[in-house]
């Protein structure tokens, strides 16, 4: 793919809290490269989280343009949205958000599921199935997330979110949740994965050591996105 | 295709888990869909029955059939050209025995009775055939009798006993006749002799209220060419033909309007279960809000995540319209035998597949309609709640906005209109389904209507003065705040549950009224005017008489109507037709007799001398094509009297008081020479003694022993009012399990407001005052609300569907409308206390 994964230019988003209007992004213009990790760091309230949803699809910026794997956001509807996301995007979050009804396995099947690439049930469970190889959880196949340990959630989380092989991998704080060991054995392994299917990365973190080993690393400060800060070697 | 059944599969997979979460949902549609099931099933049944048997029930192919006096041999011996015949008479007569007696309702039949069917006797008859058991043996001949008569009588079989002028043995007891459900309403107990028999006894005399019947078991034709021969070969000839269905019109007609009735309430419970339904829903996708924003994340369309809910919801709600179709079925194959007894029709424990197929259709369109709001709350979700704190109440997101959108508005009204037209399939009466459906929309848009304007005004309210007080006010009025479901829910399963009491509550009134005190014993006809100083000197010396009054009565033939001789006024209703042959009685009045309400025109004055004025029961207006100034020509004593219609009443005959079809005005009628018609009332449990003394002493008296009618009508109307209370019951639970689902929709809220309270300092009296006058003031509002609704309802059903005059309960209506408010209080604290016994710390834990 020629040009990169994201690009933003002088884009604005606008809410409002109670009758209150809040300027929430102000004026964000970036871009990130194929298979480039980006990591986004800054106080609580700066506006990652909306960056984040911004380029997921899932807040609409209030103005200038936003561009995520050659689809132009603006303009398009809600379902229009998820399909851009089931063909763009792999989502990794700070809650796991797992399916508690679903095991592990048909977990990340449903992210196949939900693509409708044209793959039969076979071939859905057998990519589910290698993915959740590639996170060390083959043993853990038909566990229900109740029965699985914080770590082990957020790798079948990773496994969902890069089963499709995403252009974008959004992660909002995805080590929040887990002690810094796990976290840090969760990141390695995200970055690698990452790296395999040539997948962006857009990291959101408070720990500076993850976010070290971004390719990038971005400020967020009061809505604004501040100059990149160069990573040492 | 394969695309939506990977959806399906998807959403299969994720239904796993707790299924004891949609234990309501379940138990609505499968109490809904059985009592409905039920319903339809047997009254399906009757009806088939009715269809099947109607050769049985007339007891031939065609009945001829003439009041007081036989028909010429002439005539009976063309009848037999026709095919195999069986001559019957009915008439009332008397059996002694000693000082006692019993008023029997005599049949004698010729041998070849009964034509088709056969004669149900008791085992004591021992396999003897009806014959034999009637034949003279050693100069007696024999009789069978119900099995009362030898109880009233004290006697056994082989004692002997007086009927007419002859002596007879019982024989044999009687259980049923093959076309006893075509004979209506009898008085007296059944009993059969022969023909032969009668003729001995003196009893085949022409009489008034003797009727001979000529049933037919046609050779080769069939009804109608058999009909129109006879009519063609005796144009004149005064008898009635009447066909198998007319036998069963009238039967098949109650038992149709009772099970519309009942479909209509089944319908009910399924409705106010619909609630249930919407509020399961509502709890389920609220739970799992999560999972409906990590579907969309991944990409889910909304299209998608509605295949997804809807599907499980429908694969449940198939499970509990299944359950509901087993109850159903089970209920009816028990309740058609014994139905069967009770009815003297043949019903074979059978299923109806049609009335399952409905039961289920009326399900399934219920839990669509009823799913599909909370569902459409669900597409509604935002992924983007997955990285923000989770929503409020998300079934309480849809706007009116949302519901007239063609994409909800469409499918929801095409569910509703599903279920009125499966409505009308099986009621039949597209009126009464719209009406009905006019009255349910009524009921949610009031409950909905007023939870609004609950809250609306609330929030105008000015500050109260403790925090404790603002505190619960608020609860009501937030944002999200689940008072609009309570309200909604806790009104219509009480409007339900009052709805149904008022229903029994009214039929027992009914049946109070059947045997009420003031309706007599007995009533003496044909009183001559010598006789009734003698029965009065008798009522008023004998203690165990109550009551004694009389009218004067006469006997007319009514000549004309509107000037058109009643020759060709053509097919007249069963009920009224044998007053236009012969002899009808009729009477005079000064005053509008008790018993009597004027339903149109005016009463005269009590002296008015004029030109002859009538007032007739409504029972006549609408078969005649009646109205006010119109003319009766009524022949009294071999004088015609052209009388002009001044009002017509109504008859309340339930008063089981002396009233006539037929009052004239005083002034000319009263010269003309008459007879008498007068009432006796016996105190409580003196019927037999003063029966036996009345005969004795009045030995050519005719007097009907309506007391025991009436108590007959009686048992018939607790029969119904059992079977209202019992499908009447399924709808209360249902009404029950949507309050309880209605309380549990905000105990997760009052949990967490309790341990936030509790947090902050508030003590546990506080939390529980908040709670208290928060649910105390939805309770009342519901309540009241539900009052209104119900009383409508039950209003409406019984004076538009029953017929039956309707009176408030009041003290019951207020003992469940307090109870109402009484249990919202209790069981919002019960919660609240559970809420209260959870450790903050552990409840704050689980939330972060």
């Amino acid at each position: 793919m020629s040009g990169p994964v994201v690009e933003t230019a002088a884009m604005n988003l606008h809410l409002t809290s109670g009758k209150t209007p809040l300027h929430i992004l102000k004026d964000i213009s970036f871009h990130i490269d194929p298979g480039e990790v980006v990591a986004v760091v800054g106080p609580s309230g700066s506006g990652k989280t909306s960056l984040l949803m911004v380029l997921g699809g899932l807040e609409r910026a209030t103005d200038g343009a936003v561009t995520v794997g050659n689809t132009t956001l603006a303009g398009l509807g809600e379902d229009e949205l998820a399909i851009f996301r089931r063909r763009n995007l792999g989502i990794l979050f700070q809650n796991f958000h797992l399916i508690p009804s679903m095991t592990a396995l048909e977990n990340v099947a449903l992210a196949l599921e939900i693509a409708e690439d044209g793959r039969s049930y076979k071939a859905i469970r057998t990519a589910a199935t290698e993915a959740l190889a590639a996170v060390g959880l083959s043993d853990r196949l038909d566990h229900l997330p109740s029965a699985l340990s914080g770590g082990e959630q957020q790798r079948v989380g990773l496994a969902r979110a890069i089963v499709n092989k995403p252009k974008l991998l959004l992660a909002d704080e995805p080590t929040g949740n887990l002690d810094q060991e796990t976290g840090a054995m969760v990141i390695d392994m995200m970055f690698a994965l990452a790296r395999d299917n040539d997948t962006a990365v857009f990291l959101i973190t408070h720990d500076r050591s993850l976010a070290a080993k971004a390719d990038r690393i971005l400020n967020m400060n009061h809505g604004h996105l501040s100059a990149a800060v160069a990573v040492p070697a | 295709m394969s695309r939506l059944g990977g959806w399906v599969r998807v959403a299969l997979v994720d239904l796993r888990g707790d299924v004891r979460r949609f234990a309501i949902l379940l138990a609505c549609l499968a109490l809904g869909v059985g009592a409905i099931a039920a319903v339809s099933s047997v009254g399906a049944a009757l009806q088939s029955a009715i269809a099947r048997d109607a050769r049985v029930i007339l007891g031939g192919d065609l009945e001829v059939r003439n009041s007081g006096t036989d028909i010429p041999t002439d005539q009976v011996a063309y009848f037999s050209k026709l095919g195999a015949v069986a001559k019957v008479v009915d008439l009332n007569a008397r059996a002694t025995a000693g000082d006692k007696s019993v008023f029997l309702s005599l049949r004698a039949i010729g041998d070849n009775y009964p034509l088709v069917g056969g004669v149900e006797l008791g085992a004591d008859a021992n396999g003897a055939t009806l014959p034999d058991l009637l034949a003279s043996r050693d100069g007696v001949a024999g009789v069978v009798v119900d099995a009362k008569v030898l109880d009233r009588l004290g006697l056994s079989l082989g004692d002997q006993v007086s009927i007419g002028n002859a002596d007879f043995i019982i024989r044999a007891t009687l259980k049923a006749l093959p076309d006893q459900a075509a004979q209506g309403f009898q008085l007296g107990l059944p009993a059969l002799m022969s023909l032969e028999s009668l003729h001995n006894a003196d009893l085949d005399v022409a009489g008034a209220l003797t009727r001979f019947r000529y049933k037919i078991a046609l050779a080769t034709m069939d009804f109608a060419t058999a009909s129109a021969d006879l009519r063609k070969a005796f144009p004149d000839a005064p008898w009635d033909l009447r066909s198998p269905r007319d036998a069963t019109a009238d039967l098949a007609k109650f038992f149709d309007l009772f099970s519309r009735f009942l479909v209509l309430v089944g319908l009910s419970s399924l409705l106010v279960g619909g609630v249930g339904v919407s509020n399961a829903v509502a709890a389920y996708i609220n739970e799992r809000q999560s999972s409906i924003a990590t579907l969309r994340s991944l990409g889910a369309t909304s299209a998608r995540v509605l295949v997804h809910f809807l599907s499980q919801i429908m694969l449940l709600s198939l499970v509990g319209i299944a359950i509901g179709l087993v109850l159903g079925a089970g209920s009816t194959l028990i309740a058609l035998p014994i139905l069967s007894g009770m009815l003297a029709i043949d019903l074979p424990p059978t299923l109806d597949p049609a009335a399952l197929a409905a039961a289920a259709g009326f399900g399934i369109l219920i839990a669509f309609a009823f799913a599909l709001l909370p569902l459409r709350g669900a597409q509604k979700l935002q992924p983007a709640s997955l990285f923000r704190a989770a929503g409020g109440n998300l079934a309480g997101g849809i706007s009116w906005r949302d519901i007239v959108r063609p994409r909800t508005a469409v499918p929801l009204v095409l569910a509703f209109a599903g279920i009125a037209g499966l409505a009308v399939a099986v009621t039949g009466e597209p009126m009464l389904v719209l009406w009905y459906g006019v009255g349910a929309l009524l009921a949610f848009a009031l409950l909905r209507a007023a939870a609004w304007l609950l809250q609306f005004a609330l929030r105008l309210l000015p500050p109260l003065p403790t925090g404790v007080l603002r505190q619960a006010i608020r609860a009501i009025h937030r944002p999200g705040a689940p008072a609009p479901v309570v309200i909604l829910s806790l009104g219509l399963g009480l409007a339900l549950l009052l709805m149904i009491t008022l229903l029994d509550s009214n039929l027992r009134a009914q049946i109070d009224g059947a045997v009420a005190d003031k309706a007599p014993s007995f009533i003496l006809i044909d009183v001559k005017q010598d006789q009734l100083a003698a029965i009065k000197s008798f009522a008023d010396t004998d203690p165990q008489i109550t009551k004694f009054d009389s009218v004067s009565m006469l006997r007319g033939t009514i000549e004309a109507v509107k000037g058109k001789p009643v020759t060709e006024l053509g097919p007249l209703p069963d009920d009224i037709a044998d007053m236009f042959k012969g002899d009808t009685a009729l009477s005079w009045a000064k005053d509008l007799p008790a018993g009597s309400t004027l339903a149109e025109g005016k009463w005269w004055a009590p002296d008015y001398s004029g030109d002859p004025l009538i007032s007739l029961s409504t029972e006549l207006q609408k078969p005649l094509g009646l109205k006010l100034g119109d003319q009766l020509t009524i022949s009294v004593l071999g004088r015609p009297l052209t009388a002009t219609i001044a009002s017509f009443r109504d008859i309340d005959w339930r008063d089981g008081g002396l009233n006539f079809r037929l009052l004239f005005s005083p002034g000319l009628i009263e010269k003309a020479p008459q007879n008498f018609m007068a009432s006796i009332k016996a105190a409580d449990g003196a019927n037999d003694a003063v029966e036996s003394r009345l005969s004795k002493t009045f030995p050519a008296l005719t007097f009907l022993p309506v007391g025991d009618a009436l108590e007959r009508i009686a048992g018939i109307l607790a029969s119904l009012a059992n079977a209202v209370a019992l499908v009447g019951s399924i709808a209360v639970l249902s009404g029950m399990l949507v309050l309880a689902g209605a309380m549990a929709v905000g105990r997760k809220q009052r949990e967490a407001d309790a341990v936030v309270m509790k947090v902050l300092g508030a003590t546990r009296r506080d939390v529980i005052v908040a709670f208290t006058v928060e649910y105390g003031i939805l309770g009342l509002l519901a309540a009241l609300l539900a009052l209104i609704l119900g009383t409508t309802g039950a209003w409406a059903i019984l004076t538009y569907v029953l017929e039956i005059p309707f009176a408030l309960d009041i003290e019951t209506s207020l003992t469940i409308t307090l109870g109402a408010v009484a249990l919202t209080i209790v069981t919002g604290m019960l919660t609240t206390w559970s809420a209260m016994s959870i450790r903050p710390a552990r409840q704050l834990r689980a939330e972060s």
